[in-house]
């Protein structure tokens, strides 16, 4: 080990100006490339595309759309919408929707398509037509009357026309692919498109527009991340003054800061080169880099700080810097790199490229503050009064180490522990408490008050559906819509259902058959019934056409649509739990009720694939840093000290994120996985110290204190530092970001805590022998 | 031997018709929002019935009790003679329950006749009358326990009868056979002291004197669908149908009169209200009051199909195609002018 180490400072201190020249060359190289990374959302990713559900929703969607829908409620702020603007701002939103790249234009419905028709029963039959007819003159008093009847006739109030009858509907489906290019579709120009053409052009004081939708959402996520880059220089300028209050040498804080971001953009210059984009929901991976990098960073000033004013020269500072945290600082690095990775066995695609995204940008480091920011310090030239500014300062901090050094003696080692235990069964039984999915209706990494949560909240008040459904797909044989009991199990079964607690309402093939019926029967609801002559049930069905979304081409595949009241955990669980429960009484080998589709479909899959990727992440992440420290340390002992407050850090956050009423997410899961990354760099820096003083025979006290001295300032310092930087990620315009800083601000301090008191607590029990 | 043969073969088929009927209610919490087709009163309780077999009883017209009973077809009419109620429906199915304590009970279940049917009505507790779909025309003189059938030609139009006649000289099953598709629907059927009437499709109104064996069709200007004919309170008879279309039966004029509703949607049930007044409810949430020549309109918001109404006490009950709902109405203004100013 020695050898290797004392090879790799000859390699790289004898070549100081190739190895600066190389890293010159290679930031310019990946900071050109990093400038044309963009940032990438896409419906696809997000979904767990091998998980049951999916395969169905995946299959079908052909047929019936995908989930991946707008909706765009236009609205009338004082009348109703029978009126001349109304109408004219409707059907340009209606055509503006249909030009825009990406929206399957077969599937745009409003009151103007023409598939929206009413029927209405005369003596004789049906008698129907389209509600807007060809000739509809907007400026005719009569021909909005006649569309208002038709609208009542076509019974789309609660769909196309709000409860209220001052908003319209339009909606759409998207593509997965641009028709134009070939290629992913870019869903962030999409809602670029929607906000300027919709609701840029159309919206006035007359008339409001509210879109909804993945892509919408994603959209005004992607608005909000803008704000990321200001969050960001915040934090810097934040660290900045920190690190030069700690170092009190402009040199030694730009050099930890400059390396950190160096380390950024070669990160995002690599994702480039990879071909990735950067998702809106993983903006705040560069910010761990950079966080992960200034702790390195500073463990490195502090090095070759100490030595500086033990007399060295920047040179042999830096030298001997390097030599003592190749070790410690590679292992912590490469822990966080193996653990990031092991996400990479999550089905997800979003959690795979924030796998890619968090290990390059950790192992990248490695090379950033590790090895160049040593080389850049033995440039440094550090004047007397540098030295002295630190003199007395020593001195007083030994008093500070002393104090805290107690934590490693038994008496309060077992108080340290037992309270820790307290808190590690109190975290538990809450963070047992954790509910899968978003917890509140809405986008849940938007604000409330943002404007696509009100828009949400007007559409489902307004109208009887919602982007909260999930379809449950009826697969059987072809032509099996003209059996009375494959219909009737259909009807059934969605009788069921549409009485399960969370359920609006429902509809599928059967229960527009009987409409259908009742309308031959001259629209007595009397026949409102699915009739068991094959002719009669064949004559009904035929009226309903494909385009309904009801039935597929040959009757083979027939959707229920369960609206939902909304996407809450526990309300998709209940209604699929329902699904499962109740189609045991109706399927037969060529009956099957799968599921899912829908945008709540897919939600349902993304949390079953969500818990079930909980306990694996975990124990991978874990058994990475686990493994590394036992090769490092080559000691069980240690290994657990370093390991055990890390675990309970883990669950105290699971804790915190309940208490926030935040959800285990897509976007959230990975968290925690990061939050044992930020983490393990200050007990593998401290317990590095400790172990080599410790395995030579020096009691638990001493080597602590000695640990102390050494790195005991900058670990106290990172933790600070970083967590007042995230801190100000609370007034961020994105809840999520919000979240996200409250969690890593957590994570930043209560690890360094653990690191600092219950590290040493276990120690002096772990090796209580040594006195 | 074989005469013993064939009864047993009777028996084993009519097990099978029944085991398919084996079906029970699901309880569900929305049945009161479902879709219910008609509404009667007990002597203590008012019924509501619906789609899925749904049987719905409540004490006050507001809070309902959904009912386990032994079908789940769709029961289109419901009728009660003191305590005694019967309910009818698709699959030719036939309920009853002699009892507040006894249970539901199947007197027919019949889907292979494929003819549904659409009403009920009980001159005592013992004898009935059920008919539906195709001139179906069932009758008990025991209360129920068992249902003969009738075929009434009087039904038809005189057109058809012709027609009839002409290949009935050629080939009588082909007769038989027509005459089971071609006898118009019966919609609804009226007690009103000695006589009975019928109002059913293609614009059949017809009367009897002697409970219902021997029928006379009347004469009215219209070939469209009745669905609902009621004697208001001043002794006319009145019948709503397809289109908004009215017609009222008095004795002074002898002849169905047209009163214009104004309006295109089916009426499906007539309230009678005071005097010469009613109300006449259907399709898409409309209303109509009449009284005496003047005609009023009013409509729901919600916009659902009425399907029957019962008028208890200032309190007017619906059972439409979203469920069960009330209007309370008040004497100084008409129910039109209280739902339209929003009461």
């Amino acid at each position: 080990m020695t050898k290797l180490i004392d090879f790799c400072v000859n390699a790289i201190f004898r070549n100081r100006i190739i190895v600066v020249l190389l890293f010159v060359l290679a930031t310019g190289f990946l900071g050109y490339q990093s400038s044309q990374l963009k940032l990438d959302a896409g419906f696809t990713k997000n979904i767990p595309l091998n998980h049951e559900y999916m395969v169905n929703y995946m299959k079908h969607a052909k047929d019936f759309g995908g989930a991946n829908n707008i909706l765009v409620s236009v609205c009338d702020k004082d009348s109703d919408i029978y009126n001349t603007e109304f109408f004219d701002t409707l059907k340009n939103v209606h055509d503006q929707l249909f030009f825009i790249n990406g929206v399957e234009r077969s599937l745009v419905k409003s009151l103007f398509s023409s598939s929206t028709r009413f029927t209405e029963i005369v003596e004789g039959g049906f008698a129907g037509g389209p509600v807007i007819p060809a000739d509809f003159d907007s400026t005719n008093p009569d021909a909005l009357a006649l569309v208002s009847q038709n609208v009542d006739k076509a019974g789309v109030v609660g769909q196309m026309v709000s409860d209220d009858f001052k908003c319209a509907m339009v909606s759409a489906q998207l593509l997965n692919i641009d028709p134009g290019t070939g290629e992913k579709l870019d869903t962030l120009v999409l809602a670029e498109q929607l906000e300027t053409q919709l609701r840029g052009k159309f919206e006035n004081e007359n008339t409001s527009i509210h879109i909804i939708g993945f892509a919408k959402m994603i959209g005004d996520v992607a608005d909000g991340a803008k704000d990321v880059l200001l969050f960001f220089a915040i934090a810097l300028a934040i660290t900045a003054i920190m690190v030069y209050f700690f170092s009190k040498s402009i040199m030694l804080t730009i050099l930890p800061l400059l390396c950190s971001v160096i380390a950024v953009v070669w990160q995002l210059g690599l994702l480039t080169i990879l071909g990735f984009g950067l998702d809106p929901m993983s903006i705040l991976v560069p910010f761990l880099v950079f966080a992960i990098g200034v702790s390195h960073g500073v463990q490195m000033i502090n090095a070759v700080g100490k030595r500086i004013v033990e007399g060295g020269t920047a040179r042999f500072a830096a030298e001997s810097a390097f030599r003592t945290l190749l070790i410690p600082g590679g292992i912590a690095l490469l822990s966080d790199t193996v653990g990031f990775m092991t996400l990479l066995v999550i089905d997800i695609g979003i959690i795979r490229e924030l796998a890619i995204t968090a290990s390059l940008g950790v192992a990248v480091i490695i090379l950033t503050n590790l090895i160049l920011l040593p080389v850049l310090m033995s440039y440094v030239k550090f004047s007397d009064s540098y030295k002295n500014k630190f003199k007395n300062k020593q001195n007083r901090s030994d008093g500070w180490w002393n104090a805290i050094s107690k934590c490693s003696t038994p008496k309060y080692a077992y108080i340290i522990l037992a309270i820790t235990a307290v808190l590690f069964v109190l975290g538990w039984m809450q963070s047992s408490k954790m509910k899968i999915g978003d917890l509140h209706a809405g986008a849940p990494a938007l604000h409330e008050s943002s404007r696509y949560n009100q828009d949400t909240f007007l559409i489902t008040d307004k109208y009887a559906i919602s982007v909260d459904y999930i379809s449950v797909l009826v697969e059987t044989t072809p032509e099996a819509c003209t059996s009375f009991e494959v219909m009737n199990a259909i009807d059934e079964l969605q009788w069921k259902m549409t009485n399960v607690e969370g359920v609006q309402s429902a509809v599928s093939l059967p229960s527009v058959a009987k409409l259908v019926n009742a309308g031959y029967n001259e629209g007595n609801p009397k026949w409102r019934v699915l009739p068991r002559n094959q002719q009669t049930l064949v004559q009904a069905i035929s009226r309903i056409p494909t385009s309904s979304g009801l039935l597929n081409t040959n009757c083979s595949v027939m959707p229920i649509i369960l609206f939902m009241e909304d996407h809450k955990a526990e309300t998709i669980d209940r209604v699929v739990d329902a699904v499962k429960l109740f189609r045991q009484d109706y399927e037969t080998d060529t009956l099957k009720f799968s599921l899912a589709s829908g945008p709540v479909g897919v939600m349902a899959a993304k949390n079953e694939a969500v818990s079930a990727a909980q306990d694996p992440m975990m124990l991978y992440v874990f058994g990475a840093v686990i493994l590394l420290c036992l090769m490092s340390f080559r000691s069980l002992r240690a290994t657990l000290s370093v390991v055990v407050p890390l675990y309970v850090v883990s669950v105290l956050a699971q804790a915190l994120m309940t208490f926030l009423q935040i959800g285990l997410t897509v976007s959230t899961l990975p968290v925690i996985a990061l939050g044992v990354g930020i983490g393990v760099d200050y007990g593998i820096y401290i317990l590095s110290t400790m172990n080599i003083k410790l395995k030579s025979g020096m009691p638990v006290r001493q080597a602590y204190f000695e640990a102390l001295k050494e790195r005991g300032s900058a670990v106290l310092f990172t933790g600070i530092t970083l967590a007042v930087g995230v801190s100000t990620w609370v007034f961020s315009s994105l809840k999520f970001q919000m979240d996200m800083g409250i969690l890593l601000t957590f994570m930043f301090v209560v690890n360094m805590l653990g690191a600092i008191v219950v590290l040493p607590a276990l120690a002096a029990v772990f090796w209580r022998k040594q006195k | 031997m074989n005469r013993s043969k064939i009864l047993s073969v009777l028996f084993v088929s009519s097990l099978c018709a029944f085991s398919a009927s084996s079906e029970e209610s699901y309880l569900a919490p929305l049945a009161k929002e479902s879709l219910l087709l008609d509404v009667a009163k007990t002597n203590t309780q008012i019924i509501s019935v619906g789609e899925r077999g749904h049987i719905l009883l409540s004490e006050d017209g507001e809070n309902w009790q959904q009912q386990t009973v032994p079908t789940l077809s769709t029961l289109t009419a419901v009728t009660a003679i003191d305590n005694q109620i019967w309910a009818v429906g698709h699959d030719a199915v036939i309920l009853h329950k002699s009892a507040a304590s006894q249970p539901w009970q199947l007197q027919m279940f019949a889907p292979e006749l494929q003819k549904p049917l659409l009403d009920v009505t009980f001159l005592n507790s013992q004898e009935g009358i059920a008919i539906g779909a195709y001139g179906t025309f069932l009758r008990t003189t025991n209360g129920g326990a068992d249902w003969k059938k009738e075929v009434h030609r009087e039904f038809l139009h005189p057109d058809d009868i012709d027609y009839l006649e002409e290949i009935r000289a050629e080939d009588e099953d082909f007769y038989q056979s027509e005459l089971a598709s071609i006898l118009p629907h019966l919609n609804k059927i009226l007690v009103a002291g000695e006589t009975i009437y019928i109002a059913g499709e293609s614009g059949l109104l017809a009367k009897s004197d002697d409970k219902g064996f021997t029928w006379q069709r009347m004469d009215v200007n219209y070939f469209g669908s009745f669905f609902d004919i009621q004697q208001i309170n001043n002794g006319d008879i009145v019948a709503v149908g397809l289109r908004g279309n009215i017609f009222k039966f008095s004795s002074e004029s002898a002849q169905w009169i047209q009163i214009r509703s104004g309006m295109t949607s089916s009426l499906n049930t007539i309230i009678p209200y005071s005097e010469s007044q009613f109300i006449a409810m259907g399709n898409s949430g409309n209303i109509v009051c009449v009284n005496g020549d003047d005609v009023q309109k009013a409509h729901f918001e919600d916009g659902k199909a009425i399907n029957a109404a019962l008028n208890v006490q200032n309190q007017i009950i619906i059972a439409s195609a979203m469920g069960m709902k009330s209007i309370l109405y008040r004497d100084d203004m008409t129910v039109c002018e209280g739902i339209n100013s929003g009461l």
